[in-house]
């Protein structure tokens, strides 16, 4: 390819700043100014990247947001991003880029002997191959593939990056900068409304960005940066340019993106990389444009092969020139002026081949002033040439039946500018509830009716000449403001020179004939060929999703903003039925890719989701703590590292071992609190207990369980009664959340007639629970009032009580089976209480316990916890029948009693003791086999699993068939994934002081 | 998605939680067992117009049931579940009356719960958490 740099014009180019810059490693001079796609061209290189399945050369066919073929990965190491389209990537100093999909380089890739064995990679071809009798070997296929045909590469580091969330709103939202869209924000904006209007490109302007045509007394640019001046000087008006509106959501909300430090080659460190707007509009206008389309004709993929338009957008905005020999492929008069238009600023173009016999003698005659060999009713037969356009073979052709009718003649080009017809840009519109409507006599779709609280303009509308795009927007903008509720002032449309010759003397052409003897490709970034549809169609695919799906057409990540009307086209033709009766593919948000990162913003690390911590929580980490997620954002100490060279396993048994030696404390304050509070409490909480809790006398606690609707348990903890009318409810600290909304749930709909009301408290206490044989003896030795003793503070009890000078609670509870208190204080008080108990219990070396040992002791003692309640257990299952009152209903009691829920194969809760001394593993499931490879069918699962130091044995609770029936039998517990199968017999969950003894001692 | 709360106003759909149909009809705690089958289970699940729970559980934390299109989210409403709350009633007796009311109107909701279609009832196998369970 032979691009260069014209020796003057490139409006937006500034000749006076030179930058260097680098694609593969090799270093280039470009402009500020330039996009890399430009810049590249000016350098010659035409050669970008190579395609998905055959590895064919690409460079680069379009100027703008459509490219499918220069796809590069931008910026290395963190930073890179794969699949950049080097037409939307403005220039900065030091930019680098590097191709992809080359093995081992782009000029030689060995890969491309793919494009030789074409017929193995049509369409299907993974279905087929990997999927179909030989199921298994996609396994051992899939890297290899992903890695033969991929896009780029992205980076496995971090994201370095900041990205920020900004809502809007506004009255009217208008999505493109181009002609039609200012006249729109104009209108809107005289009358008063908020006009956000969002603008994809670097600049405004659109189409007129590369246009000649005079607007009122001025330029085309210049009228753009007047109307752009005017609109930034009214208050009501926000620009955004740079800003891809990318999806309509619900309720008029639409996703934008700005890419604000993205054209800068460092991100200043006040600056986000991109801005996730989020707008609000009570209208909005899409005047979005329309994409030129391409003709599909073999060797329609060879560097050079490009849109018509985007030759001129090339010479005009940056003073490139695409190709020393151009030619012309037209079946329209835009595709001539294009070709007019580059003549006239002195480039050459040698041919304009159009399909169409009769062409408006006007055009004939300006092309044949130029010296432009015109060709009407001759079509390209195809390109000539491998990593370059070399030549062109064009034929007659007779556009009424479809066919060349005669011989080839080749004709010297290295740049084949291409103008199928126009397709507006109907994304949002569709999005927003338009049926796209197909308008054969100018081959496009339109936006159908349907659309909510938004309207079309300009080319987007279907309105292609000047003049009408500047009063369509200046209409549409007014009748925004309007459904507003503004009055409408239609700002004055400007005249215009510019004669646009417009669609209507079209001659449908999607494909050359005979395209499926060679590659010509529909969608070029997915490498889909027009044979690959035509297969499609005989092996039955014939709606245009499945079509889609089959051939993956359409599914890359341009989303075939210039494939999809061609695919459709030719299955439309195949099945010899109008284009409008194929129908479309639904067209999903967002319009071009967005980072993940821009719609993460703010909410990540640290900030995804709150992390709490408890008022004791520095004396944890002071004591050597290892703390972990426990749950709703709750740190805990699992282990306190205490001893030099402690593992965890070491350190929570030194832990349980002092706790039922002597007395240990735990923070306990992650617990769920509700205060349940007035005359109806009582009877609130026998409705959602099982148990009773209106019989609870005052001072005492209970333990009690909560069931679902549909009679699985759902959560469990005690309830304390202050006073007759007030109690306070604990919950497992994972599920205070839940069961607050529960609760809520039932006073605030079901039961609204029911007096009482419910406050979280779970952070305004701070808890620790004292256990051990020695607890009493602690606790009473800073005791200010009264005892402890058994008579004066029974199991179960709760009082008040002032311990070493802080006003506090105690409970008489335990989890551990050991003697045991739980100290509640003031959420602030309680580090001061954590230091005095230990300090006063050093004499009776009390330890501080976390949560390993606080699991040791719970399932010693039988005690069920979050690996039990896991949402599908019962009541019957754990052992805990007793808890279902008889004297009340209670919420979950109908559906308890269902056939399903009382089945006597249910597995019930066990305790299991690992008969060897390999560890039970939790997850594991209970057999009869002995043979782990050939378990057997499964009899439960092992729920919870710790070495026991009172059994000197790996221990664990398990749920198991008939569990009760089998004490005593020896069963296994397998683990196949993880290669363990432990012989554990199988006893009473209770391991530890089964009389309760200990407890109420 | 925004919620016009009747008590905070209009907010993002991001304060609320979905929670459930609001058409069920819960029986009474002693109704019978196909009841709560049905009100628990027999959900419908509507394409278009529908009226459902939503919990404001960073905002006023109240239950408000809104009516919305499942299909393009569109929002026509939103009020409290109840009425102006019976025990602020001025009237003597206001509280007894609103409880035999309410018990009233669950024992007839019982037996037409939902409006769901009286059909055959699976209820052999055990289904895994209840349709509004895990709230």
């Amino acid at each position: 390819m032979s691009s260069y740099r014209l020796d003057d014009g490139g409006r937006e180019i500034d000749r006076s700043q030179r930058l260097n810059f680098g694609f593969d490693g090799v270093s280039y001079k470009g402009f500020a100014g330039d996009t890399l796609a430009s810049a590249l061209l000016a350098n010659g290189v035409g050669l970008i990247g190579r395609s998905f399945k055959y590895h064919r050369p690409r460079g680069v066919m379009s100027a703008g947001v459509e490219e499918t073929s220069a796809m590069v990965r931008h910026r290395t190491g963190a930073l890179a991003e794969p699949n950049a389209r080097a037409t939307m990537i403005e220039l900065y100093p030091g930019l680098q880029a590097t191709s992809q999909n080359a093995f081992p380089s782009l000029r030689f890739d060995l890969m491309a002997i793919n494009g030789r064995f074409g017929p193995l990679f049509s369409a299907g071809f993974y279905y087929k191959t990997f999927m179909g009798p030989l199921k298994r070997s996609w396994m051992w296929y899939e890297p290899i593939i992903r890695r033969a045909a991929g896009m780029g590469k992205g980076s496995f580091e971090p994201d370095p990056e900041r990205y920020e969330h900004s809502y809007h709103e506004c009255d009217v939202l208008i999505a493109g900068g181009g002609p039609s869209g200012l006249m729109a924000a104009l209108s809107a904006a005289r009358s008063g409304a908020r006009v956000i209007l969002a603008e994809e490109h670097a600049g405004f302007g659109g189409s007129l960005r590369h246009s000649l045509a005079t607007i009122g007394k001025s330029t085309a640019a210049e009228w753009v940066a007047q109307t752009v001046a005017a609109l930034s000087d009214m208050d009501n008006v926000t620009l955004l340019d740079r800003t891809t509106v990318h999806g309509v959501y619900d309720q008029g909300i639409h996703g934008a993106v700005e890419r604000v430090t993205d054209h800068l080659a460092e991100t200043p460190q006040h600056l986000p990389r991109q801005r996730h707007h989020e707008i609000v509009a009570r209208q909005a206008v899409y005047a979005a444009g329309a994409l030129e389309r391409p003709i599909a004709f073999p060797g329609n993929d060879v560097p050079g092969v490009m849109l018509a338009d985007s030759l001129l957008a090339h010479a005009v905005r940056h003073g490139v020139a695409a190709g020393e020999r151009i030619a012309i492929f037209t079946n329209n008069d835009t595709g001539w002026q294009a070709g007019i238009t580059l003549a006239e600023m002195g480039l050459v173009v040698v041919a304009i081949i159009d399909p169409r016999a009769e062409v408006d003698d006007e055009l004939l005659l300006a092309g044949a002033r130029r010296g432009i060999l015109c060709l009407p009713g001759h079509a390209v037969r195809r390109a000539v040439g491998g990593k370059a356009v070399e030549a062109l073979l064009a034929a007659p052709f007779d556009a009424a039946s479809g066919t060349f009718t005669g011989n080839d003649r080749t004709i010297e080009s290295d740049c084949i500018g291409v103008s199928g017809g126009w397709q507006p840009t109907l994304h949002l519109a569709s999005q927003n509830g338009s049926k796209p409507v197909y308008d054969s006599g100018r081959a496009l779709f339109l936006p159908g009716d349907g659309q909510r609280a938004s309207a079309c303009a300009g080319r987007m509308n279907g309105v292609f000449d000047l003049a009408g795009r500047l009063a369509d927007g200046a209409r549409a903008g007014a009748a925004a403001a309007k459904a507003a509720g503004f009055p409408a002032r239609p700002a004055a449309t400007p005249r215009t020179d510019a004669a646009d010759p417009g669609l209507d003397a079209i001659q449908p052409l999607f494909a050359v004939p005979d395209a499926a003897a060679g590659k010509a490709f529909v969608d070029l970034q997915h490498d889909v060929t027009v044979s690959d549809i035509l297969l499609a169609h005989r092996e039955g695919f014939h709606s245009v999703e499945h079509l889609k799906r089959y051939t993956t057409l359409g599914m890359a990540t341009d989303q075939g903003k210039t494939a999809n009307v061609i695919g459709l086209a030719v299955m439309a033709h195949t099945l010899d039925r109008p284009i409008g009766d194929v129908g479309t593919t639904r067209y999903r948000p967002p319009y071009t890719p967005v980072a993940l990162g821009a719609i993460a913003g703010r909410s990540i690390g640290a900030h995804l989701r709150p992390v709490r911590r408890t008022a004791m929580h520095a004396r944890h980490i002071a004591l050597g703590a290892e703390m972990m997620n426990a749950g709703a954002g709750w740190l805990r100490a699992r282990v306190y590292y205490g001893e030099p060279g402690e593992t965890v396993e070491t350190a929570y048994v030194r832990e349980a071992t002092a706790v039922r030696a002597s007395v240990g404390i735990a923070d306990v304050s992650t617990l769920g609190k509700i205060e349940v509070v007035g005359p109806d409490a009582p009877e609130f909480l026998d409705r959602v207990y099982t148990n009773l809790m209106s019989s609870l006398p005052v001072g005492k606690a209970r333990y009690g369980l909560m069931l679902r609707d549909d009679g699985h348990v759902f959560d469990d903890g005690t309830a304390w009664r202050f006073a007759e009318d007030r109690y306070m409810i604990t919950t497992t600290s994972a599920n205070a959340g839940g069961v607050m909304s529960h609760l809520e749930f039932l006073t605030q709909v079901v039961w609204p007639e029911l007096k009482v009301s419910l406050t979280s408290v779970t952070d305004q206490w701070s808890g620790i629970a004292v256990s051990g044989p020695n607890s009493r003896k602690l606790l009473q030795s800073i005791l200010e009032d009264g005892d402890l003793s058994n008579g004066a503070c029974p199991f179960m009890a709760v009082r008040d009580a002032r311990l070493a000078g802080m006003d506090c609670k105690v409970a008489r509870l335990s989890f551990s089976g050991e003697l045991a208190y739980e100290v509640y204080t003031a959420r602030g008080t309680g580090p001061k209480m954590w230091d005095t108990l230990l300090a006063e219990g050093r004499d009776m070396d009390c330890v501080p316990y976390g949560l390993e040992a606080l699991g040791a002791l719970r399932i010693e003692k039988g005690h069920v916890a979050g690996p039990e309640l896991d949402g599908r257990t019962t009541l019957g299952d754990l052992g805990l029948s007793m808890f279902a009152s008889r004297k009340k209903p209670f919420l979950g009691q109908a559906l308890m009693q269902r056939e399903g829920l009382t089945d006597p194969e249910r597995p019930v809760l066990v305790g299991l003791v690992s008969q060897s001394q390999f560890p039970i593993l939790a997850g594991a499931h209970i057999v009869d086999s002995m043979d782990i490879k050939k378990p057997g069918r499964s009899l439960g699962w092992v729920s919870s699993v710790t070495w026991s130091p009172v059994m000197q044995a790996y221990i664990a609770l398990g749920l198991l068939s008939r569990g009760r029936e089998r004490h005593g039998d020896t069963l296994y517990a397998t683990h196949p994934l993880r290669g363990s199968h432990v012989p554990v017999s199988v006893r009473d969950p209770v391991f530890y002081d089964p009389e309760g003894e200990k407890l109420r001692g | 998605m925004r919620i016009p709360c009747p008590i905070c106003g209009l907010r993002d759909s991001g304060e609320f939680t979905y929670a459930g149909d609001a058409t069920v009809q819960y029986p009474a705690l002693d109704g019978d067992q196909d009841a709560w089958y049905e009100a628990v289970y027999e959900r419908r699940n509507p394409r278009g117009p529908h009226t459902e729970y939503w919990h404001h559980t960073a905002g006023c934390r109240r239950y408000i049931i809104v009516e919305r299109d499942t299909l393009t989210h569109e929002v026509f409403g939103a009020r409290l579940p109840h009425g102006p709350d019976p025990s602020q009633s001025p009237e003597p007796g206001g509280k007894a009356r609103a409880r035999t009311a309410a018990k009233a109107t669950r024992k007839t909701a019982g037996k037409t719960a939902g409006g769901a279609k009286p059909g055959p009832r699976r209820r052999t196998t055990t289904p895994r958490g209840g349709a509004r369970g895990g709230a």
